[in-house]
């Protein structure tokens, strides 16, 4: 950089266009140096650990085994051949897919409703996002608390409404029919709003002019919001998308917090499963196994996203 | 690097890169000098009064002070002040638990008796074994001192320092019934006891003692009405006692650790030995007593003496219901005695825990304070144990329970603490016992037993589970 600098100041002005340009390589190159300490890091804290990861899982190794063994591809077979994996993966693709589902529609009307400036919206907005700002390992136990049949909120509710006869009539953390749904209510509450500031960051940027002609043209709401604003915000719908996706099939806290994955299984997601194979039984390779699975699952989720956009 | 036109450099370059990790654990001033005092600093002097080694010279002055940058960064990050570290114990403890507050209470007269300052790090109970897992795998101490649950001993014990000697046999023999087995592992004493608990009978005094409820009892069961201390009674009582937006007990079937203790605590009473695990490491699930335990946890759940969602319900949620009047009765921790007489005042009572046909029997669940193996203080951490063996009534007074008799006998009448008493008889009886010290406990427990527990008290049939948990366990085991 010194060099550059002491370039720049003294020859910049009398040296040809072609030493410049060199000049300007070079100082790139330098510059190059600086990001030397991130890429270290990076090594260190991404690259190895991926690596070590994808090495373990063609071991047996952890605390249930002596020493270091090489088994191939067991602990893959292990795991697709196990029925707990592959209820996990289950789970796992009916928690992303209903709780993106329904985040992703209750995000788009919110959104479209608070593009309105009516008196208030901004007030409402606020509050809206308000469970943004709740840690999700919070927010899973404030919805055990509201969903228990002994102390929750909820069943009070339905039963006031006359949905239910009593609060004992749905038992949603310890009826492995609806555990996985309680789930899915925790995190649409907690995730609907990133959705929504997404979706509303996207209708904003729409020119009003579109608008303007659209209402020129007689275009009735429907109309603008099928023809006008979802068509407009393709790309932010499609990225948000699939930033959704994998943030909820990596869900772990809300699981955790609310069932640890009971009763019997029920709500175990593939998660919560590599967490207690890893951390707390200390099998290290077939925790591997599962987790480079999944990582390739969510990286061809990502790749073929990526894909899908750039030929949009 | 790829600038660099000559081997030489290259190999500068290179071990500079690796001399500045290799000091990220000393201080950062350590790691500078180093690095410039290093005899390929020289070479490299020497190569720069060359032509070519000064058309260099810039760029390599560049990539030096990246790389110093990154080094200091590294080491200042990693290391922190190491003057400051060097008289300073660290200990890890459960958040907000009694651990914590005895810790901070005495850690000013440790450091005025040994000039040693005691850093309490804290976490909650799930990552303090998480923690101190991450420490014993990697090999590394960030802690010198832990204090934790006797069931982490086996997954933990390789990390672990061995205390005995710590003790003397005089102070040994003060300590509880079955607390130095418990911390044992292959012969070896890994921990001082801290405190020791096992669960007991928490009632309500007030509707034991209730005239109306006396008559009506009698009238029903054909006995008089008093605090339970069979299976058969507290059946009967809790049947009795649901009644008005009450129910007469509840039971934990949440998924988990808490499900099966209790399983097992009515599978000892009904005389199980050798908890799982019998002779040879060969799971014992075929003896009687395991069914008649399920069976008799089944017969609560169909008396619908017990809430309806019980398979949600953990040792807290249960004892915030019983603090709230919702519970007339709960066999839990001895220590939740203190917190339910603060809510409840003197409505509440305690006995020893129920007895099946075996007799009366409970699991153990002491916690140990260890001194890391990697810790680089082992003497002064192992004066610190001895210092806090002399600080065990802290305990009492904090949480309600301790690890030396002689604090439990001096407690045992006070009238605040007068769960001392039934705990002492709990822990005293034949078939108390521990549960098996396996490094595979955790995984039995969670993957094999409780689900094994919900299935059952589901309807499933009680045989049919246990002999699938029984080849499930030697699958695993191998």
């Amino acid at each position: 950089m010194i060099i550059n600098l002491h370039r720049k100041d003294n020859f910049s002005h009398t040296v040809p266009k072609k030493r410049r340009m060199l000049s300007s390589t070079i100082e790139r190159k330098t510059l190059g140096f600086f990001f030397l300490p991130a890429g270290l890091f990076m090594v260190a804290f991404l690259l190895f650990p991926l690596l070590k990861l994808v090495y373990d899982s063609f071991f047996a190794v952890g605390d249930n085994y002596e020493g270091r063994t090489f088994i191939g591809f067991a602990n893959y077979i292990k795991a697709f051949t196990s029925q707990q994996f592959q209820s996990g993966s289950l789970h796992t693709l009916v928690y992303v897919v209903v709780a993106v589902g329904l985040e992703t529609v209750l995000g788009l009307v919110l959104a479209v409703i608070l593009t309105n400036k009516y008196r208030g919206f901004k007030a409402i907005r606020t509050f809206l996002l308000s469970p943004l700002m709740i840690a999700p390992l919070v927010a899973g136990l404030v919805w055990k608390f509201m969903l228990s049949s002994q102390f929750g909120i909820v069943n009070v509710l339905l039963v006031k409404v006359g949905i239910i006869q009593s609060t004992d009539s749905i038992l949603w953390l310890a009826d492995s029919r609806f555990s996985l749904l309680a789930c899915i209510i925790a995190d649409v509450w907690l995730t609907t709003p990133f959705m929504m500031l997404m979706f509303l960051a996207g209708i904003q940027s729409i020119p009003e002019s579109l608008y303007e002609s659209a209402a020129v043209e007689g275009a009735n709401k429907w109309q603008i919001i099928t023809k006008i604003i979802l068509p407009s915000i393709k790309g932010v719908l499609f990225s948000t998308l699939v930033i959704r996706v994998i943030d909820a099939a990596r869900t772990f806290d809300i699981i955790w917090a609310m069932t640890q994955g009971g009763p019997q299984g029920s709500s175990e997601l593939l998660s919560v499963q590599i967490y207690k194979m890893l951390q707390r039984y200390g099998d290290v390779g077939y925790a591997s196994a599962m987790a480079v699975i999944f990582i390739i699952v969510l990286i061809g989720l990502t790749l073929f996203a990526q894909h899908k956009q750039n030929r949009d | 690097m790829q600038i660099c036109g000559s081997v030489r450099e290259k190999s500068f370059t290179k071990l500079h890169i690796v001399v500045s990790l290799k000091n990220i654990c000393s201080p950062f001033k350590l790691c500078i000098e180093q690095t410039l005092k290093s005899q390929h600093t020289t070479q490299y002097a020497s190569f720069l009064v060359t032509e070519k080694g000064s058309k260099m010279k810039h760029k390599m002055q560049t990539l030096i002070s990246v790389v110093v940058t990154a080094a200091a960064v590294l080491s200042l990050a990693a290391c922190g002040s190491s003057s400051a570290e060097s008289k300073t114990l660290s200990i890890l403890v459960e958040g907000g638990g009694p651990a914590e507050k005895v810790a901070r209470s005495n850690a000013a007269e440790f450091e005025k008796e040994t000039g040693y300052k005691i850093n309490i790090d804290t976490s909650p109970y799930s990552g303090l074994y998480d923690k101190l897992k991450a420490e014993t795998d990697s090999s590394k101490a960030t802690h010198d001192l832990a204090v934790i649950d006797v069931l982490w001993f086996p997954a933990l014990a390789k990390g672990l320092s061995s205390v005995d000697g710590v003790l003397s046999s005089s102070e040994e023999s003060d300590l509880m019934p079955q607390l130095k087995e418990g911390g044992t592992i292959d012969g070896k004493l890994l921990g001082i006891p801290t405190w020791t608990n096992a669960k007991i009978l928490l009632y309500r005094k007030d509707l034991f003692e209730n005239e109306a409820n006396k008559t009506a009892f009698k009238e029903q069961y054909g006995y008089d009405l008093k605090v339970p201390t069979t299976w058969a009674e507290y059946r009967d009582t809790a049947k009795f006692f649901t009644k008005d937006d009450m129910y007469g007990t509840a039971i934990i079937g949440q998924t988990g650790a808490d499900s099966v203790t209790g399983w097992l605590e009515f599978a000892t009473q009904a005389g199980a030995n050798n908890l799982v695990l019998g002779k040879g490491n060969k799971p014992n699930l075929g003896d009687k007593a395991y069914s008649q335990a399920l069976d008799y946890m089944r017969d609560l759940v169909k008396d619908g003496s017990i809430p309806a969602d019980y398979l949600s319900l953990g040792t807290s949620e249960i004892s915030n219901m019983f603090n709230q009047g919702k519970i007339a009765m709960q066999l839990t921790w001895a220590h939740f005695y203190l917190s339910s007489a603060e809510e409840l005042g003197d409505k509440v009572g305690a006995a020893p825990m129920i007895a099946g046909s075996a007799g009366v029997g409970a699991i153990p669940g002491p916690w140990y304070e260890v001194v890391m193996k990697n810790s680089k203080k082992q003497d002064i951490a192992k004066k610190y144990l001895e210092f806090m063996y002399g600080k065990n009534e802290g305990y009492m007074e904090t949480l309600g329970v301790a690890a030396r008799k002689s604090v439990f006998a001096k407690y045992e009448d006070n009238a605040k603490y007068a769960h001392v008493k039934a705990l002492e008889t709990t822990l005293a009886a034949k078939q108390t016992q521990n549960r098996p010290a396996t490094k595979m406990w955790t995984e039995i427990e969670t993957e094999i037993l409780s689900p094994l527990v919900q299935n059952s008290l589901k309807g499933a049939n009680t045989k049919d589970e246990l002999s699938k948990a029984q080849q499930s366990i030697e699958d695993l085991l191998g």
